[in-house]
C-alpha cells in the first residue's frame, strides 16, 4: 500500500502539487516569522543592553560604617555553673589602609557576669582598673593601630548564676579611633573598603572592568575660587581618570583630568569664574582645613544621568541634575573621608545624607547569550556572586539584568505579536490545502472507488490516506522549510538568520515541520477519514453531501465570529485596553487576547461578505424567454448564479488572503509613520538643537543655524522653575508666529480648540499663555484668566510676572514627558531679562531621514563649530526607543507577510482555475463538441476567475481595513500620541491587487492552454 | 426540410500511444454515407466506433486518411473550422446526456441554437423555437428544471432537442440509449428517427444494442479498428 501511495503522489503532480502548495505555504510563512522572531529577539537583546551606561553598581551599603572590626567572645565552656569563672576577650582589627589613632574599646559586662577585678590585659600586659571597675567600662584608651593591626584585651568574670548558654550572652563592646568616630560593635559585620570590594569584584567570572566612584552632596558655599564662592549646593564626585575613558557619558569638554587635578561643570565654573589651571578650596564638614585643589579641566555632565540617580531601593532610578559638580581623584577623597564619618557621628551632622560608595562594574557583553531571557540569567548570576563577596555589606543595583528583563517581556510580547500578525496567513494557507483537497476530492473518490472494486478493504484505504498524508506532510514541511529559509534570506537578509542562537533556529524549525504536519491533519488526513467514514455508509449520501452548503453557512459561524469579536472588543474597550498612556520608554504591557478581535472579524466579516454574495448571484434575475444575446455572458450569468457556492469557496480562500496581505500593509504603514510622528514630536521638529550651557546662545543664533536645507528656525526657551501659588511648574516660551511652521501640532494637542487658533490666541496676547489640562484642572483655570507666577531672572531673584491664559493643550511637541504652561518668548525675555534660548527647533525642506541628517551635519560643523551644540534628530529619537516594543521592526515581519500574501493568493487563484478545469472539463467538452468558440470558453474560465478575484479584492479590501483599525486601535497605546487615521499604503496595495489579477490572467491563460490540450472524445466517454 | 450531409471516409486510421505502445484504434476505415440515410456503426467494447464517430464530427482528426462532409474535407480543418462546421451543421447526442448542469432544460436547448449566432430561426425566435421542440418532445412541464431534476429518458429528450435545436444536417448519437431501459430507449429512438425523417439529416449512431440497429437503414460493423460488415439493416418483426 505505501508503494502504491508513494507512486500515486509522484505520478500525479499537478494533484500532489495542489495538496502539497498550502502546507508549504502554511510552514514557509510559520517557519520564516519565526526566524524573522529570534533574529527580532536576539537584535532586542542588543538593543536592551546597547543604552544602559554602568552595567552594574555595587555599592557599600555603610558607606561611612567604622573600618575598625571588633570581636568579642566568651572562654569558660558552653555553659557555666554559679560562679564558675570565664574570660571575655575583644579582639580589635584596624582593617582600613590607614593607622587608626586615639582608639578607645569600651565594654558593658553581661550583667548575668561578674567582673574578676585587676584581672584586665592589653595584648597580654596588665593594665590597672578604674575606679575599682573594668577599665573597659569608661572606655580604655589604647592608643593607635597600625595598619591590619590587632589589639586584643582580655577580662575574667565570674557567673552570678547559673548560664546555661554562654552563647546567648550578649556582648556589648564598641571600639572607635580618631578616624572612625563611628562605634564599631562586637561581632558586627566585617568591614569592607571600596578599595577591597573593587578587587573582589574584579575577581568574578565575567567582569571586565571596575571603576571606583564616589559620591556626596555637600552644602552651598562649599566651594571657593579667589573671593567668589558658589552659592549652590555641590555634588562631590570621586574618581580616577581612567573612568571617563570607560563612561564617556562624562564629556571633557576643556582641559585634562589627571590625578593631581579636579573637574568641574561648567556651572560651577561660570558661577566660580574659574577654569582650567585655576586654584579652588573646598570646605567638607567634619574638617577644619579647606582642601585646596587645581582645575585640571571641565565637564559636561550633562548625558550622566546614571550618576545623577539614586541609590536607595526606595526610589531608585529617579534621578536630579545638580548643575554645579565637583570631580575629585579618589586618593583626595580619601582624605575627606574620615571628615565625613567625624560629621555623621558628631551630634549635629551637616550633611543630610550618607555619601555613595561604590564600584562600577562593566561586563564582558560579548559573551552574553542572544536571547535576553538567557542573558539576564548570567547576570542575575554575576549579581549574587558580587553580593556574596561582602554579604550585607554590599548591595548591588543591576542595571544590565534590569535591561535584559525588560527586553525578555518585551521579547515575549513581539514573539506573540508577530504570531498573531502572522497566524492568519498561516490560517489561510492551511484553508488553501483544505480547498484543494476539496476540489480534488471527487478524483480521489474515484480511485477509491477502483481500489474497492479490485478488492481493497477500508484499512488498505485508511492506509492509503495515512501514507499519502504523510508524504504530503513530509513534502510540504521539507518545500515550506526551504520557502521560509528563502524567504528570510531574501527578504530580512542573513542576518536575520546569523543574529539568531542556533537552539532558537533549530526550534523554530521543529516547530514549523510540527506545524507542517498539523496543517496537513487538519487539511488532508481528517476530511480524507470522513469521507472514507461516510461512503463505507452509502456513496450516494457522500456525493449529496458535497452539494450541501459549507459547514460555516450552515452552523452560521460568520455571525459567531463576529459576535466574539465584538465581545472581546467591548470587553477590552470597557477595561481601559484602548486608552494611551505615557509609555516614557518603558516596557509596554498589552492584553494579548484582544488581538484575537482582529483575528475574528477577519473571519467573520470575510464570511458574511461571502455570504450576502451568495444571496445576492443566488436571486440574480435571469429571466426565462428572454434572448440570450451575448453567450458568454449569458452562460456566465448562469453558472455564477446557480453554481455560486463553488464561486463562494474561491472568493473566502482568496478575500482571507487579500484581506490579509491588505491589513498587514496598512498596519504596518500606519505603524511606521505613527513612530515617525512620535519622533517628530519627541523632538519637536525634523531636528533639535541645544546649545551648550558654557554658551548659551541667543534668539539671533537662529539666522546662524538656517543653513542649506533649513526652512524655518524657531527659538525656545525652558524654565522648570516657574513659581505658581507654592508649586514650581514648567513653563516653556515659544515665538507663537514662528512655531506652528517648525513643530507638528496635531489637533489631538488641543482638546478645546484648533492648533492654528491656539497659537492665534497666544500671538495675539503678549502675556497669554496656554496651560496643560492638568494644570488647567488643578488651579481650575479658565480661558481668560489671570495667572501669577514667580519667574526668576538673571540675577536668579524670583520676580512676579502676571500671564493669562489663552487656552488649553493636552501634549506639546518637544516636551513628551510634559510641560505645564507654553508662553511668548519676547515677554517671558523681557519679563526675566533672559535672553538665552534653551532649544532650537529646525525644520528641514525635505524630511527623509537622510536630508535631516545631511543638515545636522551642516549644523555641527557650521554653527556648532565654534560652540559646542548638541544636535538631535527625529532619526537619533527613533533609534533611542530600540529598547522598547515601540521600536520593533515591523518592515521586515511586513516584508516577509507580502511576499507570503502574494504567494497565496497567486495560489489560492490558480488553485481556483486549476480546480474549475479539473472539475468541469467534461462541461467544457461537451461545449466544445456543441460548436462553442475558444474565445468563448476561455471567457467563460476568465469570467468565473475574474469574478472571484474582483470579489475578492472588494471584500478582503474591506476586511483588511476594519483588520487594520482593529491592530492599530490596539496598539495605540505604545504610541506617545494618538494614531490621526490609518496610513494607506497606495503602492503596496496596488502591488497586491495587480498581483492577484496577473495570478488571474496567468492562471487563466494556462487553463486556456489546457482546455485545448483535453481529447473530447475519451472525456465524454467517462462516466 | 434542411438539405442532408453526405458523409465519405476514406482510409482513415487513428493511432494512440498508451503505456509506450501504439494502439490502432481505427485501421483504414472507408465508408460513405449517403445525405439523408441513417446508419448504424456497431460492433464489441473498444473496436473504435466512438473514435470513428468522434472523426465524422469533427472533435478529432485522423492520424491517417480524409473525410468529407459534403464536399468539404474536415480532416484537414483547423480546430476552429471544425467547430464552426459542429455549431452549424451536425447535431450531438451522448450516452450520459452531457447536459450543462448549471441550465434548464429549456437553456440547455437555447445554448446550442445561441452558438450558430442567428437570432431567428426559420422566422421564429430562438426561444419561440427551443419552446417548439420542447413541446414536441413532451418536455414542457420540465423545460424551467436543472438537468438534475430529470429522469434519465427526460435528459436524454432534452439532449436530443439540443441535438436539433439549430436544424442540423448530420445527426451523431454516440450510444444515445446505453444508460437507458429498453422501453425508455426505444422511446428516445423513435424521436430520433421522427426528427430525422422531419428535417431530413442524415443520422450515424453508434451502438451495440441489435435492436436500436436494426431499426435503422444500414449497419456497418466495426471489429479491431476495420469495418467487418456494412449491410442493410434487417428489419425485425
Amino acid at each position: 500500500m505505501l508503494r502504491y501511495s508513494l507512486r500515486d503522489l509522484v505520478r500525479n503532480p499537478r494533484r500532489t502539487l495542489a495538496s502539497v502548495v498550502g502546507v508549504a505555504l502554511a510552514v514557509g510563512l510559520f517557519s520564516s516569522t519565526a526566524f524573522f522572531v529570534d533574529g527580532s529577539a536576539a537584535r532586542m537583546t542588543e538593543r536592551a543592553i546597547a543604552p544602559v551606561a554602568i552595567d552594574m553598581q555595587a555599592g557599600l551599603t555603610s558607606p561611612l560604617a567604622s573600618s575598625l572590626t571588633l570581636a568579642e567572645s566568651v572562654a569558660g565552656g558552653p555553659s557555666l555553673a554559679p560562679g564558675q569563672p570565664a574570660t571575655v576577650t575583644i579582639v580589635v582589627t584596624n582593617t582600613s589602609g590607614r593607622p587608626a589613632t586615639a582608639l578607645v574599646v569600651q565594654d558593658v559586662i553581661p550583667s548575668q557576669l561578674t567582673y574578676v577585678p585587676a584581672s584586665t590585659t592589653i595584648n597580654g600586659g596588665t593594665t590597672p582598673d578604674a575606679g575599682g571597675e573594668s577599665p573597659l567600662a569608661a572606655g580604655l584608651k589604647a592608643g593607635s593601630l597600625g595598619v591590619a593591626g590587632k589589639l586584643v584585651i582580655a577580662y575574667q568574670a565570674r557567673s552570678a548564676a547559673a548560664i546555661p548558654s554562654v552563647a546567648g550572652l550578649p556582648m556589648r563592646a564598641t571600639a572607635v579611633s580618631a578616624e572612625d568616630p563611628t562605634p564599631a560593635a562586637a561581632n558586627g559585620l566585617p568591614a569592607v573598603t571600596l578599595d577591597q570590594l573593587a578587587s573582589r569584584v574584579a575577581t568574578v567570572a565575567g567582569v571586565s572592568a571596575v571603576d571606583q566612584l564616589a559620591a556626596v552632596d555637600l552644602p552651598a558655599a562649599s566651594l571657593k575660587a579667589g573671593t567668589k564662592t558658589l552659592g549652590q549646593p555641590l555634588r562631590l564626585f570621586a574618581f580616577d581618570p581612567t573612568f571617563l575613558t570607560h563612561y564617556p557619558m562624562v564629556r571633557q569638554t576643556a582641559g585634562v583630568y589627571s590625578t593631581g587635578t579636579v573637574l568641574l561643570s561648567p556651572d560651577a565654573a561660570q558661577a566660580l569664574g574659574a577654569g582650567v589651571g585655576s586654584a579652588i578650596s573646598l570646605t567638607v564638614p567634619g574638617r577644619t582645613a579647606p582642601l585646596l585643589l587645581n582645575v585640571g579641566g571641565l565637564a559636561d555632565f550633562s548625558k550622566a544621568d546614571p550618576l545623577f540617580a539614586a541609590r536607595s531601593a526606595d526610589n531608585q532610578g529617579e534621578f536630579i541634575q545638580v548643575p554645579n559638580v565637583l570631580v575629585v581623584p579618589l586618593a583626595t577623597f580619601a582624605t575627606i573621608l574620615p571628615a565625613l564619618k567625624a560629621d555623621a557621628a558628631s551630634s549635629t551632622p551637616v550633611l543630610k545624607s550618607a555619601p555613595v560608595l561604590e564600584a562600577d562594574v562593566r561586563i564582558v557583553r560579548s559573551r552574553l547569550a542572544t536571547d535576553p531571557a538567557a542573558a539576564a540569567v548570567v547576570t542575575q548570576g554575576m549579581r549574587r556572586s558580587i553580593e556574596r563577596l561582602a554579604p550585607g555589606r554590599v548591595s548591588v543595583i543591576d542595571n544590565l539584568s534590569d535591561a535584559l528583563v525588560a527586553a525578555t517581556g518585551d521579547s515575549i510580547l513581539a514573539k506573540v505579536l508577530f504570531l498573531f500578525l502572522g497566524l492568519p496567513g498561516i490560517l489561510v494557507a492551511a484553508y488553501l490545502s483544505r480547498y484543494a483537497g476539496g476540489l480534488l476530492a471527487e478524483a480521489r473518490r474515484r480511485e477509491q472507488a477502483m481500489l474497492r472494486a479490485r478488492g481493497a478493504q477500508p484499512r488498505h484505504l485508511i492506509s492509503d490516506l495515512t501514507y499519502t498524508a504523510l508524504g504530503v506532510a513530509v513534502l510540504g514541511s521539507a518545500l515550506g522549510l526551504v520557502l521560509g529559509l528563502a524567504t528570510a534570506l531574501f527578504v530580512l537578509g542573513p542576518s536575520a538568520l546569523t543574529s539568531a542562537s542556533r537552539e532558537s533556529f533549530l526550534l523554530s524549525a521543529v516547530v514549523s515541520v510540527g506545524a507542517g504536519v498539523v496543517t496537513t491533519l487538519l487539511a488532508v488526513y481528517l476530511p480524507g477519514r470522513r469521507a472514507l467514514a461516510r461512503e463505507a455508509g452509502n456513496e450516494r449520501r457522500e456525493m449529496e453531501a458535497t452539494s450541501l452548503p459549507p459547514a460555516w453557512l450552515r452552523m452560521k459561524l460568520d455571525f459567531i465570529f463576529i459576535a466574539a469579536a465584538a465581545l472581546v472588543w467591548i470587553i477590552t474597550n470597557l477595561a481601559g485596553g484602548f486608552k494611551i498612556t505615557p509609555a516614557e520608554g518603558q516596557s509596554v504591557s498589552l492584553s494579548f487576547y484582544t488581538l484575537l478581535a482582529p483575528l475574528l472579524a477577519w473571519l467573520g466579516i470575510t464570511l458574511v461578505a461571502v455570504r450576502l454574495l451568495l444571496w445576492g448571484t443566488g436571486r440574480l434575475k435571469l429571466h426565462r424567454g428572454k434572448r440570450v444575446g451575448r453567450l458568454t455572458t449569458w452562460t456566465l450569468l448562469r453558472s455564477v448564479s446557480r453554481r455560486s457556492l463553488a464561486l463562494g469557496s474561491g472568493i473566502v480562500a482568496l478575500a482571507l488572503a487579500v484581506a490579509f496581505g491588505s491589513s498587514l500593509a496598512v498596519f504596518i504603514a500606519t505603524y511606521g509613520a505613527q513612530k515617525q510622528a512620535d519622533s517628530l514630536f519627541v523632538v519637536g521638529s525634523d531636528i533639535r538643537v541645544t546649545p551648550s550651557a558654557l554658551s548659551q546662545q541667543s534668539s539671533d543664533f537662529a539666522n546662524q543655524l538656517r543653513v542649506q536645507g533649513v526652512t524655518a528656525v524657531t527659538p525656545v526657551s525652558q524654565t522648570s522653575g516657574a513659581v505658581v501659588g507654592t508649586e514650581k511648574r514648567t513653563l516653556v516660551a515659544i515665538d507663537a508666529a514662528a512655531f506652528p511652521r517648525v513643530a507638528t501640532l496635531n489637533d489631538s494637542f488641543f482638546p478645546i480648540t484648533s492648533p492654528a487658533a491656539a497659537m492665534s490666541a497666544l500671538r495675539n496676547d503678549p502675556t497669554g499663555v496656554l496651560v496643560s489640562t492638568e494644570m488647567a484642572r488643578t488651579f481650575n483655570i479658565q480661558t481668560g484668566d489671570q495667572i501669577n507666577v514667580q519667574l526668576a531672572d538673571r540675577t536668579g531673584h524670583l520676580i512676579p510676572v502676571t500671564f493669562h491664559a489663552s487656552g488649553v493643550f493636552k501634549d506639546f511637541p518637544g516636551y513628551p514627558q510634559g510641560i505645564d504652561m507654553v508662553g511668548n518668548l519676547a515677554f517671558y525675555q523681557s519679563a526675566t531679562g533672559l535672553n538665552q534660548v534653551s532649544v532650537f527647533l529646525v525644520h528641514t525642506a525635505d524630511p527623509s531621514p537622510a536630508a535631516v541628517a545631511r543638515v545636522a551635519d551642516l549644523i555641527t560643523a557650521g554653527p556648532g563649530r565654534s560652540a559646542p551644540l548638541l544636535v538631535e534628530t527625529s532619526a537619533t529619537a527613533f533609534n533611542r526607543d530600540q529598547s522598547t516594543l515601540t521600536a520593533v521592526n515591523l518592515r521586515g515581519l511586513g516584508g516577509l507577510q507580502a511576499v507570503y500574501t502574494a504567494l497565496i493568493s497567486a495560489a489560492g487563484i490558480g488553485i481556483f482555475v486549476f480546480g474549475l478545469l479539473l472539475q468541469r472539463r467534461k462541461e467544457y467538452v461537451t461545449m466544445r463538441a456543441l460548436g462553442i468558440r475558444m474565445v468563448q470558453l476561455w471567457g467563460l474560465v476568465f469570467g468565473e476567475a475574474a469574478a472571484v478575484a474582483v470579489f475578492s479584492l472588494c471584500i478582503g479590501s474591506i476586511t483588511g481595513a476594519v483588520m487594520a483599525y482593529m491592530f492599530v486601535k490596539i496598539l495605540a497605546p505604545l504610541f506617545t500620541i494618538q494614531p490621526a487615521w490609518l496610513t494607506v499604503p497606495a503602492d503596496q496595495l496596488a502591488t497586491l491587487i495587480t498581483l492577484v489579477l496577473g495570478g488571474m490572467v496567468l492562471s487563466v491563460a494556462i487553463a486556456a492552454r489546457s482546455l485545448r490540450r483535453l481529447n473530447p472524445v475519451e472525456l465524454l466517454r467517462e462516466e | 426540410m434542411t438539405q442532408a450531409m453526405s458523409v465519405r471516409v476514406e482510409g482513415v486510421s487513428k493511432h494512440y500511444r498508451a503505456g509506450g505502445s501504439a494502439v490502432k484504434a481505427v485501421d483504414g476505415i472507408d465508408l460513405t454515407i449517403v445525405a439523408g440515410t441513417s446508419v448504424a456503426i456497431v460492433g464489441p467494447s473498444g473496436c473504435g466506433k466512438s473514435t470513428l464517430l468522434g472523426m465524422l464530427g469533427g472533435l478529432e482528426k485522423p492520424s491517417s486518411g480524409r473525410i468529407w462532409l459534403d464536399e468539404t474535407e474536415i480532416s484537414s480543418l483547423s480546430e476552429s473550422d471544425r467547430a464552426h462546421i459542429r455549431r452549424d451543421s451536425i447535431g450531438f447526442v451522448f450516452q450520459s446526456y452531457d447536459l450543462l448542469p448549471f441550465l434548464t432544460a429549456q437553456e440547455n436547448v437555447e445554448f446550442q441554437q445561441s452558438l450558430t449566432g442567428e437570432n431567428r430561426t426559420n422566422g421564429k425566435s430562438r426561444s419561440d423555437h427551443s419552446a417548439d421542440l420542447i413541446k414536441r418532445l413532451g418536455l414542457t412541464e420540465h423545460a424551467t428544471k436543472l438537468p438534475d431534476q430529470l429522469s434519465g429518458g427526460q435528459r436524454q429528450r432534452v439532449g436530443i432537442a439540443r441535438a436539433l435545436a439549430h436544424r442540423p444536417r448530420l445527426i451523431l448519437g454516440d450510444e444515445p440509449t446505453g444508460e437507458l431501459d429498453s422501453e425508455t430507449s426505444a422511446s428516445v429512438l423513435d424521436l430520433l428517427l421522427e426528427a430525422q425523417q422531419l428535417t431530413g439529416a442524415t443520422l450515424v449512431i453508434v451502438t451495440h444494442d441489435a435492436d436500436v440497429a436494426a431499426r435503422l437503414e444500414r449497419v456497418v460493423t466495426l471489429r479491431d479498428g476495420k469495418v467487418v460488415s456494412d449491410r442493410a439493416a434487417v428489419r425485425r418483426a
